[in-house]
């Protein structure tokens, strides 16, 4: 007997597939949400005080500014009178030149003084320790210091050139010589913090690396090139991102120690934006010149986030 | 419940009711009201000025025991445009001071209350005619507002020390034109232990760009018809204004009077300097007489002061006027209170307490025959009182002027270390100033 064509074995039904209910996964394992409560505070204090003051900021770039009153709308034009201000220009090469010359100057020292005192004698701790004291001192007290020493009245240096009959030799009212000062002021308190980047990255090399090279009759220099360096380019590479966001961004060496002079010398980008929002009353230009500065750093935060990335891959 | 009973309960309710708001409302009434100030000085210290300010609050607190002044020291050069944002988010004290450059910010931003309405309607004409530096009373005053009053004036200044002008043989009264300014700051200029190495510079003058005074290359155009301003344009780079720049950057490389360093000193450096002996002669601000004249190691009675020179030496170069104004926060809901001590500030008690124990320049003309003027020892108030009667200069409040002696500095500069041609050099700071308006 042939079924009708409308019905099934079963009735007017179709076969359903004998499956289990699933049940519904929750948004968030007890996991994750233990691991955000654990970030939250810092997301919400990021937002605070990054975040919020940056759309404020940028909010701010974008008008003139009158005593903090938003007066009028101005676009992007707060962005092109700050790139084409001579002052502003002037202090972009000045904060390339002070940041090239310190970085050099501070990671020469701090690699020779992490090279030197690796091993951990009791005169190398003790050394470390007397290498830390600049970093360690409020960067104002050292800064105002620096500015007794190199002062001529009264300054050491110029006690020091007298007999050679030089000392009436001025040091912060030349360019050049400013210049040099506020390179030695970057060098003399932050060599130690490269010194503690750098001989953390010496003790993660393997010893026997060096003793093999000694067995094979390397000599000092040959294992230094060939073993040391090849191995602290990730630290080395690291160190110099690290400092060199800081001394784009110091305020306090070119405040103190030269006060972005002589003839706007030594006026840095952060001495910039602090005299154009501070003291020239230009809010607008500064918030515009802040936001740029931001976008530098950025690029600089990116490189430093990847060499950190790339160091945990190659660490053992 | 009858409608009687009802009524009886209501009112009980409604008397009850009145007397707990009554309670409630007397219980702040019968405390004390504190108003807060923001001065850059801590009466807790014990500077002149600051025991002055201890004093006058004190002194206030005993004539009005339902207010108390709290006073919230601030850094002086952040104060103002903490204010000024302060009145955006409404974090404000009731009262705070205000500096010459920041009384047109006062007015625009609208956070300065009319003290006309608060606190002068009730005065005489003659009340009012007693602050007789004009200048510095109109420059509050907008649209008949009153936004700040004085509290005390000042001014850059030349300082000198009568010991090294007496034995270099100089009459500081002879010093009338800037050609015997420097004439006078040659002589004082000294090798003393002959190694070769100046010890007495003869003139100083804080050219950093930062924590400036006005100098001769400011006060050499004040002379000039119309000033140095057209509006809030700059008009520097005139024949008296390139006399002036030309005759500030030979002190230091012809005259040799003044050294290559003060280029990147700023008005500490050179205040600092000056009470340590390692100037004759050097511009900084009358407000600190009191404070060089305690720190001085060559004693306090040894400093004067001298009017500006001038170009014809006929008579002194205006006097610029700054200093420090009081004002009350405009939302503020002490304003009441918070004027009434303003009243008190402005007395003539208050203000001879600034001159007697602040040392301060008396800025009412009242008590100028005050004998404490007379003393010897304060024959430099009388300098400041006869130069700013004489001929006095604001700033133009409506202006940003905060580039003005920043950017003069800036073209000393140019013409010492990059030789640059002074006119050009003006109309560099000419730029400057109308960049910033």
């Amino acid at each position: 007997m042939a079924l009708p064509e409308t019905a099934d074995y079963w009735g007017s039904r179709p076969p359903q597939p004998l499956v289990m209910p699933r049940r519904r996964r929750p948004l968030l394992s007890a996991d994750e949400i233990r691991a955000y409560g654990f970030v939250a505070p810092l997301v919400v204090l990021e937002i605070l005080f990054v975040v919020t003051p940056l759309v404020i900021g940028f909010y701010y770039s974008l008008h003139r500014v009158d005593y903090f009153e938003l007066t009028s709308f101005r676009g992007f034009d707060n962005y092109w009178r700050v790139l084409t201000s001579p002052m502003v220009l002037a202090s972009l090469a000045a904060t390339a030149i002070f940041a090239i010359g310190a970085l050099i100057l501070t990671l020469s020292v701090g690699l020779s003084l992490a090279l030197y005192l690796e091993q951990d004698t009791r005169w190398n701790i003790f050394a470390r320790a007397a290498a830390l004291v600049p970093y360690v001192i409020s960067m104002l007290v050292g800064s105002l210091l620096l500015r007794w020493i190199f002062s001529t009245d009264s300054g050491l240096v110029a006690a020091a050139l007298g007999p050679f009959g030089l000392g009436d030799t001025t040091i912060l009212a030349d360019p050049t010589a400013a210049m040099g000062a506020l390179i030695f002021n970057a060098g003399w308190r932050d060599s130690a913090f490269a010194m503690i980047l750098l001989l953390a990255g010496l003790k993660s090399i393997p010893p026997q690396l060096h003793a093999a090279a000694r067995v094979d009759g390397a000599s000092a220099w040959y294992r230094f090139r060939h073993v040391t360096l090849p191995l602290m380019r990730i630290p080395i590479l690291i160190a110099v991102v690290r400092l060199l966001i800081h001394f784009v961004n110091v305020l306090t060496f070119a405040l103190v120690l030269t006060g972005g002079g002589p003839n706007g010398a030594t006026q840095t980008m952060g001495l910039a934006m602090y005299r154009l929002g501070f003291l020239d009353a230009r809010i607008g230009e500064a918030n515009a010149l802040a936001i740029l500065v931001f976008l530098f750093n950025i690029v600089l935060i990116a490189i430093n986030v990847v060499l950190f990335s790339e160091r945990r891959r190659a660490a053992p | 419940m009858s409608a009687q009973q009802s009524r009886g309960l209501t009112s009980r309710a409604v008397a009850l009711a009145g007397i707990v708001a009554s309670m409630i409302t007397a219980g702040p009434l019968a405390a004390q009201t504190t108003v807060t100030m923001w001065t850059f000085l801590d009466p807790n210290k014990t500077s002149p000025r600051e025991v002055a300010l201890k004093e006058i609050i004190a002194g206030f607190e005993a004539a009005n025991p339902s207010i108390r002044i709290k006073v919230e020291p601030q850094d002086f050069a952040q104060m103002p445009p903490k204010f000024f944002l302060g009145h955006r988010t409404g974090g404000n004290p009731d009262l705070v001071w205000i500096d010459a450059k920041n009384l047109g910010g006062l007015s625009q931003s609208g956070a300065g209350a009319d003290l006309n309405a608060l606190v002068t309607k009730a005065w005489s004409q003659a009340d009012r005619d007693d602050f007789f530096v004009k200048a510095g009373w109109n420059a509050a005053l907008k649209d008949g507002k009153l936004t700040a009053m004085p509290l005390f004036h000042g001014a850059s200044v030349i300082y000198y020390r009568k010991d090294l002008l007496k034995a270099a043989g100089i009459d500081p009264a002879s010093l009338t034109t800037w050609d015997a300014l420097a004439a006078a700051a040659k002589k004082l200029t000294t090798d003393k232990d002959g190694d070769g190495r100046v010890d007495v510079w003869g003139f100083g003058m804080p050219l950093a760009a930062i924590k400036t005074e006005s100098t001769p290359a400011l006060i050499g155009m004040l002379d000039q018809d119309g000033g140095p301003f057209k509006g809030c344009k700059a008009n520097y780079a005139t024949p008296e204004g390139i006399k002036s720049l030309g005759f500030t950057a030979d002190l230091i490389t012809k005259d040799k009077v003044t050294p290559q360093e003060a280029l990147v000193q700023n008005v500490d450096d050179i205040t600092e300097q000056f009470t340590a002996g390692r100037y004759a002669m050097a511009i900084t601000s009358n407000l600190r007489f009191s404070v060089i004249a305690k720190a001085a190691a060559f004693g306090g009675d040894n400093i004067g002061i001298i009017a500006w020179p001038s170009w014809s030496g006929k008579k002194p170069a205006p006097m610029p006027v700054s200093g420090w104004w009081i004002a009350a926060w405009q939302k503020s809901p002490r304003l009441a209170e918070a004027a009434k001590f303003i009243d008190y500030l402005a007395s003539k008690d208050s203000i001879a307490k600034w001159m007697t124990v602040g040392g301060q320049v008396p800025i009412r003309k009242s008590l100028l025959d005050s004998p404490f003027l007379k003393q010897p020892a304060n024959g430099w108030m009388t300098t400041m009182v006869d130069a700013w009667s004489t001929s006095s200069w604001m700033e133009p409040t409506e202006c940003n002027t905060r580039t003005l002696q920043s950017a003069l500095n800036e073209a000393v500069s140019r013409v010492v270390l990059d030789k640059v041609d002074p006119k050009a050099a003006l109309q560099e700071a000419e730029r400057k100033f109308a960049d910033a308006q």
